[in-house]
């Protein structure tokens, strides 16, 4: 039982990194990072909600198969999102302890994650030389727009979120 | 039975916790040493670009294009005109190479040379994946090892030179594009200034400028703005031949040191339109 629900949960965040990997090939391409940027972070978005129903043992270990996909199949950089994606099942399940999300709540601790993990990213691809986009550019032109995209895509997520899990209770 | 499910139970808890453990300190690993993807993991990214491209992104890419076919119908007579104008103009350009490539044969046959850099056959094809996140530059084609793709082959779209080839799968190749920050390697390249040919080297796309930077190989007093900028085919046997064009030169200063000289170059190609690219096989005995 409990690993037929790892393994829905697994399938539910491949959808949405597939949804995710659709969403930017359709936006707009900006490789000389002169224009603005928008990431889409379905996938972590739902992470943040499916991880609490899962146990203790195995969040973090449904966090690094997600980070190791995540790293191998859609991201070029250094594989840090194995780390990102178990410290967000380490917050959800140590400091951050409520049951269950509220719409609002939902939103607002996912921006506050991905607002962390571009600026994680951002801070590794600078320190690596990868990259030496400004700052202010980074803010103006990739955070701020990526932030409110994700904003109002946290609202479907949650939803979405709400009838699987009635799907599975029932 | 309860203690049979039970040690179960533990032995499932021990796997994970295995398995998360080895890939934390994979991770960790990676982070630190800056390890390159295996093949096993460009294998399977190549293969889940694949197929989510033919199975998803393409059905959505023809629905889209049949809206935007749909507008440009209204387009459709003044472009026929102006397509008619230009096609007098093809004909006679077309006529013209007919008559030099003529030429160049029997001047090959003369001199007893099999290949110029300068020839080369195209590979057209499309993109099918790019990185989610936007960091690296570099996109995946659908062509590969089976339809001959190589290490350091020449991409290019309509406009000019976009990139080269670094890394080679049985159906498909990821190309490094020349807007990257940290190039992978550096590019021969050619100026053509007022009838003289300057060699130097591609290093990097310069963010602040929005230009590449092209360190010179030789004393350059002065290169005149606008000249053109060429791949060199210098690069070896397999890479980019002769004459593809990469950009302009925007601005030129002169150092003491040939190799503190750095040129500017304007890029001919628009980065933020590449659907359809196409990979130059230089054309050689080798």
């Amino acid at each position: 039982m409990k690993e037929n629900h790892l393994f829905k949960c697994f399938i539910i965040i491949l959808i949405c990194f597939i949804i995710d990997s659709t969403i930017s090939f359709f936006l707009p391409y900006n490789y000389t990072k002169s224009s603005m940027t928008i990431v889409p972070y379905i996938g972590m978005m739902m992470f943040t909600l499916l991880v609490k129903s899962l146990e203790s043992v195995e969040k973090y270990f449904y966090a690094s198969i997600c980070g190791v996909y995540y790293t191998v199949v859609y991201s070029n950089s250094l594989a840090i999102y194995i780390l990102i994606y178990c410290l967000i099942a380490f917050v959800r399940t140590h400091l951050i302890k409520i049951e269950s999300f509220s719409i609002l709540e939902s939103s607002i601790f996912s921006i506050m994650t991905i607002f962390a993990c571009e600026i994680a990213v951002y801070w590794l691809m600078w320190i690596t030389n990868m990259t030496s986009y400004p700052i202010q550019d980074f803010a103006l032109m990739r955070l701020i727009p990526t932030l409110l995209v994700n904003f109002g895509l946290s609202f479907i997520v949650w939803l979405v979120h709400e009838n699987i899990e009635l799907e599975v209770k029932a | 039975m309860f203690l049979y499910k039970e040690r179960e139970s533990n032995k499932y808890r021990k796997r994970i916790i295995i398995v998360t453990i080895v890939l934390i300190v994979f991770s960790i690993i990676t982070l630190v040493t800056g390890r390159a993807p295996s093949s096993i993991e460009t294998i399977l990214k190549d293969t889940i670009a694949n197929v989510e491209y033919y199975v998803i992104k393409t059905p959505i890419q023809y629905i889209g294009n049949l809206f935007s076919e749909y507008n440009d119908l209204k387009d459709v007579y003044e472009e026929n005109a102006l397509l008619k104008e230009q096609l007098d103009k093809y004909a006679r350009e077309a006529a013209l190479n007919e008559t030099l490539s003529l030429e160049l044969e029997d001047l090959k046959e003369l001199t007893k040379i099999d290949f110029l850099p300068t020839d080369y056959n195209v590979r057209y094809t499309k993109v099918i994946a790019r990185d989610v996140e936007s960091w690296s530059n570099e996109v995946t084609i659908d062509l590969g090892e089976t339809s001959g793709i190589k290490e350091g082959m020449a991409v290019i779209s309509a406009k000019g030179m976009i990139g080269t080839v670094t890394n080679v799968e049985k159906i498909s190749a990821t190309v490094s594009l020349l807007s990257a920050e940290n190039a992978k390697s550096q590019i021969p390249v050619m100026i053509i200034s007022e009838g003289n040919e300057y060699y130097g080297l591609l290093n990097k796309y310069d963010l602040e400028s929005k230009s590449y930077s092209v360190t010179l190989l030789s004393d350059v007093e002065k290169i005149e703005k606008d000249a053109k900028v060429v791949t060199s085919g210098l690069g070896g046997v397999g890479k980019s031949p002769k004459g593809i064009l990469i950009g302009t030169v925007d601005s030129y200063t002169p150092k003491k040191n040939a190799t503190e000289s750095v040129c500017q170059v304007k890029p001919s190609v628009d980065f933020d339109d590449l659907n359809y690219v196409a990979v130059v096989q230089r054309v050689n005995t080798e």
